[in-house]
């Protein structure tokens, strides 16, 4: 995180990146902190601590969901009113896989005295006196050219990002937007609800088995998936396919709540299944070693 | 079964999966790009490779974590109560090994393989981009153009049917267009010279007359010829006609000596001009490939001659100063190199110069750039200078762009050069060749990008050029590629140790073997153990990256190592204080 708002001065190009990578960190670290919840639980009722700390999460993920944008403008607010060049960029070449850019001087958005390569393409060089870069879109706007990513460009550190994070990023973007909005909202309170209560269910599959590490394993593949259905929904035009379907025989806007309905289920199935699991003190007492108690 | 042997078992078959995996995945990648067929072996067995290494570590955590969460009872580990960190001796000496062996392919072998893999994907493209650029030459008629991008295509994939067709139709072309051309100027005809016409339509007396003119005037051949047609017309034998033939062809015999005067004379002649050539090509590169040729020439005809043998060696050199050879330039085009450079020559105060190449080839030889792009800027909009060109040599500390033919004739206008195209400027504006501010071992290093930063080796990395700024290039970004690769030289212990720790303590709690249902879930934990380490490397390489940007690269060397070393020891310390249990 630090490192995201640090460099979001001179590198606020691959900023939201950054601030994706902080959270997947802390999605990674979810299971872990579960099975030592399973094991030695603060209190027997684990679902009010681990509701609690998902809901907070979220939360927490709702505000990030700010940092990028408060970042850009005090980003703006530095450079482009006194009109004083960036300095990160100035002066250097950002090289990607089949362009590379020159940027004689950045001030905020505006790229000036360029010279873009592209590398399949003769003449290789071109020379713009400005170009504008779209922070929302991630992309470098070329006249007259096809528009650039900027991850093609400024990925941190020059680093080619692996294509499983690239989709935990986008379905941490796609959760992030389904929670954009007034938080006095009913469907945005609806799919937090819906999402903490999913994730905090999760925890049913830390005791699923009697062996823990399948166990926190499978918790960390169920996280994922629950992260990845908006993108499932959004690839598969299931949102629009099931809203079109019921329209007709619902009276609420069922658009609006099919999301947190669809990111109910898995917290649901959760639910059930562990009303069939064992008590949690029997449990507890096959995990824990000898001579330990809780 | 004992811990060593247990986890040797486990490791061997996930390595043989691994094995296996990485092959399929080489032979995919092959699939994917279009490559030259005598590359694909090389690539794949270099994919595979790759592949393997980069998932060593994985298959060690995955083994360790199977292992002692699943296979190993307390029975096994010597019975209850006896610390973990002493039975797992074996299994430490083998992480060790695989440490060791995971430093050396990271430190060293990675990076080639690296290279060597960007270095296939390049000549697969610079010979399939050779071919259609022959094919679209085809079609414009441009035989000679053709025949070179052939021969190029030839020379990097290697002879094939399909390739000698195009050959054949491209010298076919050629050949075809030099007889339009013949064909074009009409039938030859016998040319008559004008004095000859007038001589047929002359009588016996006025050839003689002429004759004796030509005679008297010192044109022997002239007046043998005269005088040979006046006794050829005449009915009669005509004396005074057959006196002057005999004096002229006694005065030719006897200019013998003259004319050997006048060859050495015409030598003479050459010798000084290629010497004029040589004295003004100090100052006029064209002079001194004048120079170069026309010595060359005298080399042929004069061989033993002592000004051409003290001469013709020293023009050899001064045409290599500013230009080179096409040929070798060619025969070097298809060895390995280093791709897509990018870099700031020079800055000014209004400006830069921008160098782009597409391909940069060392050898014994020289450094051969192909594909050259300069841009030379000052002001907002202002382009100076803007060039391409095919070839480049580095000759001292300059980047030459004219490329001359071996041998060939030089006529005035008609060098047997290949020199730059100028979209911006002339050649006035950079002195026939540019000065390169940087030297070849520092762009070749670090232009690339950070593609270019995985084929450098650990010493390489470490050995920072001061100059990476005038480059253009974010020295943070080479300095946490220098840290990424520390970590993931160090983090290999921290995590194989570490999974034995974690492996014991979520070990099963099923006495014997776990139902069927449970083991099925054996497939995911590889599967998510691979997540989860490629995201957190991930996450450490961006990391990296902004400590690089934060502290200076010493310090940064020294927390990554003190990180490291603390890692290794919380990891050593986790198994130390484990027992054997239930």
């Amino acid at each position: 995180m630090a490192g995201g708002i640090f460099l979001a001065r001179g590198e606020s190009l691959a900023l939201m990146d950054y601030l994706l990578a902080g959270m997947s960190g802390l999605v990674v670290s979810l299971p872990w902190l579960y099975l030592r919840c399973a094991v030695r639980p603060v209190i027997p009722v684990l679902l009010v601590p681990l509701t609690a700390l998902t809901v907070g999460l979220v939360f927490s993920l709702a505000l990030f969901l700010e940092l990028p944008r408060r970042a850009v403008s005090l980003h703006h607010q530095d450079t482009m009113p006194s009109g004083q060049p960036g300095t990160a960029l100035t002066g250097s070449i950002q090289q990607g896989r089949n362009y590379s850019l020159y940027i004689g001087r950045h001030t905020g958005s505006e790229l000036t005295d360029t010279i873009l390569v592209n590398h399949r393409e003769i003449p290789r060089m071109r020379r713009y006196g400005e170009l504008q870069w779209n922070f929302l879109d991630q992309t470098l706007l070329v006249p007259g050219g096809v528009d650039i990513s900027t991850q093609e460009l400024f990925a941190p550190g020059g680093l080619r990002e692996p294509m499983i994070f690239s989709r935990l990023a986008e379905d941490m973007r796609l959760v992030i937007r389904a929670l954009d909005g007034p938080l006095s909202s009913p469907p945005l309170i609806a799919t937090l609800l819906a999402i903490s209560f999913s994730m905090a269910m999760v925890w049913t599959a830390a005791r699923l088995t009697r062996w823990p590490l399948a166990n926190g394993v499978l918790v960390l593949a169920i996280m994922v998936v629950i992260l990845g259905v908006p993108r499932f929904l959004e690839t598969y035009g299931v949102h629009a396919l099931l809203a079109e379907r019921f329209a007709a025989a619902a009276a609420l806007p069922l658009e609006d709540y099919l999301l947190p309905a669809i990111l109910l289920l898995p917290g649901l199935v959760l639910l059930v299944v562990g009303f069939f699991l064992p008590r949690f003190s029997r449990w507890q007492r096959e995990m824990l070693p000898l001579g330990e108690s809780s | 079964m004992s811990v060593g042997k247990a986890y040797g078992l486990v490791l061997g078959i996930l390595l043989v999966l691994l094995l296996a995996w990485a092959i399929v995945e080489g032979v995919g990648n092959t699939l994917l790009e279009p490559l030259l067929p005598h590359l694909r072996v090389a690539l794949i067995v270099r994919t595979a490779l790759h592949t393997f290494f980069e998932n060593l570590a994985v298959a060690l955590v995955v083994c360790g974590l199977i292992t002692f969460s699943l296979l190993l009872s307390p029975a096994d580990l010597g019975g209850i109560g006896t610390p973990l960190i002493r039975v797992i001796r074996p299994v430490l000496y083998i992480i060790v090994v695989a440490g060791v062996i995971n430093g050396i392919w990271f430190g060293v072998f990675a990076p080639r393989t690296e290279l060597r893999i960007q270095q296939i994907g390049h000549q697969s493209r610079a010979a399939r981009d050779s071919l259609k650029e022959a094919e679209r030459q085809l079609e414009m008629g441009s035989w000679e153009t053709a025949e070179e991008q052939l021969l190029l295509h030839q020379a990097l994939a290697g002879e094939s049917e399909e390739v000698a067709d195009l050959l054949r139709r491209a010298r076919a072309g050629q050949i075809e267009d030099e007889q339009l051309r013949r064909a074009s100027r009409g039938p030859v005809q016998e040319e008559v010279p004008p004095w000859m016409r007038e001589a047929r339509e002359m009588t016996v007396p006025q050839l003689i007359a002429r004759a004796r003119e030509y005679l008297e005037g010192g044109d022997f051949f002239s007046a043998h010829h005269y005088a040979t047609l006046a006794i050829e017309q005449s009915s009669t034998p005509r004396q005074d006609a057959r006196r002057i033939q005999s004096d002229a062809l006694n005065l030719i015999e006897r200019g013998s000596l003259a004319r050997d005067e006048a060859a050495i004379r015409q030598l003479y002649r050459d010798k000084v001009l290629a010497y004029e050539a040589f004295v003004q090509g100090e100052t006029i590169p064209e002079k001194a490939l004048e120079a170069y040729y026309r010595f060359q020439d005298l080399e042929t005809r004069i061989p033993e001659d002592p000004d051409v043998r003290r001469f013709a060696p020293e023009a050899r050199r001064r045409a290599g100063g500013i230009s080179f050879f096409v040929e070798e330039a060619r025969s070097n085009e298809s060895l390995p190199g280093r791709s897509r450079l990018v870099f700031i020559n020079r800055r000014t105060a209004e400006g830069v110069e921008m160098i782009t190449v597409d391909n940069l080839v060392r050898t014994g030889s020289g450094d051969f750039l192909y594909g050259i792009e300069v841009m030379r800027t000052s002001g907002r909009d202002e382009i100076d200078l803007h060039l391409r060109a095919r070839y480049g040599k580095v000759i001292g500390d300059r980047l030459v762009m004219r490329a001359i033919t071996r041998e060939g004739d030089y006529r005035e206008g008609e060098a047997n050069v290949t020199g730059p195209v100028f979209f911006t400027g002339s050649a006035l504006d950079m002195e026939g060749s540019l000065v390169l501010h940087h030297r070849v071992e520092e762009f070749a290093r670090f232009a690339g990008g950070a593609d270019a930063f995985s084929t450098l080796s650990l010493p390489e990395l470490m050995n920072l050029s001061p100059l990476m700024e005038d480059l253009g290039r974010s020295p943070r970004i080479v300095q946490g590629a220098l840290l990424n690769r520390i970590l993931r030289i160090g983090g290999f212990f921290i995590v194989t140790i570490y999974s034995i720790s974690l492996g014991w303590h979520l070990r099963s709690r099923y006495v014997g073997r776990p139902p069927l249902v449970v083991l099925l879930l054996m497939p995911i934990i590889p599967g998510m153990t691979w997540w989860i380490i490629t995201i957190v490397r991930y996450l450490l390489a961006v990391s990296t990256t902004v400590l690089a940007s934060l502290v200076p690269l010493s310090a940064a060397i020294a927390l990554t190592a003190a990180g490291i070393m603390m890692a290794t020891i919380l990891a050593m310390f986790s198994l130390a204080h484990r027992k054997v249990e239930l």
